[in-house]
């Protein structure tokens, strides 16, 4: 069954602007990832800032980060004005709801976490300053609940993009004020109404970008096949 | 993942049907998507037989924890010693389930050697790409790529093995560095590790322990921001 649902994942190029999707079903999916997504010593080291439909201008100053790195990354060219921001990054603009994924700082520390601070441990997830030791864990688990949201998005009939290319300066966030940390990833949801695939096809290319095949990402030690 | 439950102790006798663990790891890679279709990182999957294998990664994790507790480990003897004293003192780690776990996957970073012809198209038009590079700083750049899409391949993978009765754990101490992988039985790694997590039947499990109450996690209000 999930399978089935999973499948149906395509990375959108634009969201149906007019589709409205009732506010409780998404309240809903982010209280449900919250409640089954596990953590290490249960810290959730990040915060997912949901950006509602109605907010237009922080939709875009979003998306302007994410044209902002493509733009600095591309003036490194002779000819830096020839390309144009990708269709990826501008589904931003259409999508109905936007998660932006921050790290976060443990300020209310549970009580078996100072149980474990007073048996020696030492707690990266407590600090500010020290929350860039603990980027690796914070990101594995920002995965483990985008893809959580992103499960229960299709569950639903809604579609998901991930954007993990923009600019994380906290400089290029002022306009967002409630973002205190370099963001991590940024995730588009809404009701898909163009999709990647069906372009690709449209130019020739639906063939030509695939991922690679199982035995190059899965390697199995010890187990005949 | 409402099923999900940390093993402390997995039950090494019972069978886990590898025709699960393989159709999982394939549900897992067919489902789960990746920036520019990279996929920049591999899965090692431990059989139940890499017992070796095992009770190495335990020893591995057990001195990285005795290490960020300012314990000195220098030799073997050291090493049990630092265990022999967690044990009297009840205070076991949780990652004591890599010795147990029939299967123990390895999330390593990968560097793509061959493109896919949209992405070779890409390169012949001047774009870049970090999953292609050895050297940093875009291998290492890479690296976050890499962490979010294994926290996204281990979600799927997890839901599908829970959902024929087989639990899993995740484990995030241990050292990362491959140069730190130097025994002859993890030769096969190639880059630096990101992330492990078992699988099995349960036998034990953490919130089954007494004094698990304190063990909560934050509010939903202090994770989603919903103000804007």
């Amino acid at each position: 069954m999930i399978k089935k649902i999973l499948n149906n994942w395509k990375y959108v190029l634009k969201f149906d602007t007019e589709h409205r999707t009732d506010k409780g079903i998404i309240t809903d999916i982010m209280h449900t990832a919250w409640q089954t997504t596990p953590s290490k010593n249960s810290f959730m080291p990040y915060r997912v800032h949901v950006i509602g439909p109605e907010e237009e201008g922080l939709k875009k100053a979003v998306y302007e980060t994410s044209a902002a790195k493509e733009k600095n990354s591309n003036s490194r060219n002779p000819n830096p004005d020839q390309w144009e921001v990708n269709g990826n990054k501008a589904s931003l603009l259409s999508a109905e709801y936007i998660l932006v994924f921050t790290p976060r700082a443990e300020d209310e520390p549970s009580p078996w976490q100072i149980h474990l601070h007073e048996g020696g441990c030492y707690m990266d997830a407590w600090y500010e300053d020290k929350l860039h030791k603990y980027r690796a864990t914070i990101l594995v688990e920002v995965g483990l609940f985008a893809q959580a949201v992103s499960t229960l998005c299709l569950e639903q009939g809604l579609h998901t993009n991930y954007i993990s290319s923009f600019e994380s300066d906290l400089k290029y966030w002022e306009g967002l004020d409630f973002i205190k940390h370099p963001p991590c990833l940024i995730m588009g949801i809404g009701k898909g109404k163009h999709f990647r695939r069906d372009w690709l096809k449209k130019i020739g290319w639906d063939e030509g970008d695939h991922k690679p095949k199982f035995d190059s990402v899965v390697h199995f030690y010890g187990v005949e096949k | 993942m409402n099923n999900y439950r940390y093993v402390l102790e997995y039950d090494s006798s019972a069978f886990v049907d590898p025709q699960y663990i393989d159709d999982a790891l394939e549900y897992a890679w067919k489902v789960t998507p990746s920036k520019q279709n990279f996929m920049p990182y591999k899965v090692h999957v431990l059989s139940p037989e890499a017992q070796d294998h095992k009770q190495i990664l335990y020893n591995k994790a057990l001195t990285q924890q005795a290490s960020k507790s300012g314990v000195k480990i220098k030799t073997k003897k050291s090493l049990e010693k630092y265990n022999d004293s967690l044990t009297k003192d009840h205070r076991q780690p949780f990652f004591r389930n890599l010795k147990s776990a029939p299967y123990v996957f390895i999330f390593a970073q990968r560097v793509e050697d061959q493109p896919n012809i949209f992405q070779q198209q890409s390169i012949k038009d001047g774009q870049t790409y970090c999953q292609l590079e050895l050297k940093d700083p875009e291998h290492d750049i890479c690296k976050d790529i890499a962490r979010i899409e294994i926290g996204m391949f281990s979600a799927n993978l997890a839901s599908h093995l829970l959902s024929n009765n087989i639990d899993v754990s995740f484990t995030e101490c241990f050292p990362g560095e491959l140069h730190t992988w130097t025994e002859k039985e993890f030769n096969f790694l190639k880059d630096d590790v990101l992330f492990i997590m078992t699988a099995g039947k349960g036998k034990i499990y953490r919130r089954d322990l007494k004094g698990q109450e304190g063990d909560l996690k934050p509010n939903f209000e202090r994770i989603v921001n919903k103000e804007v």
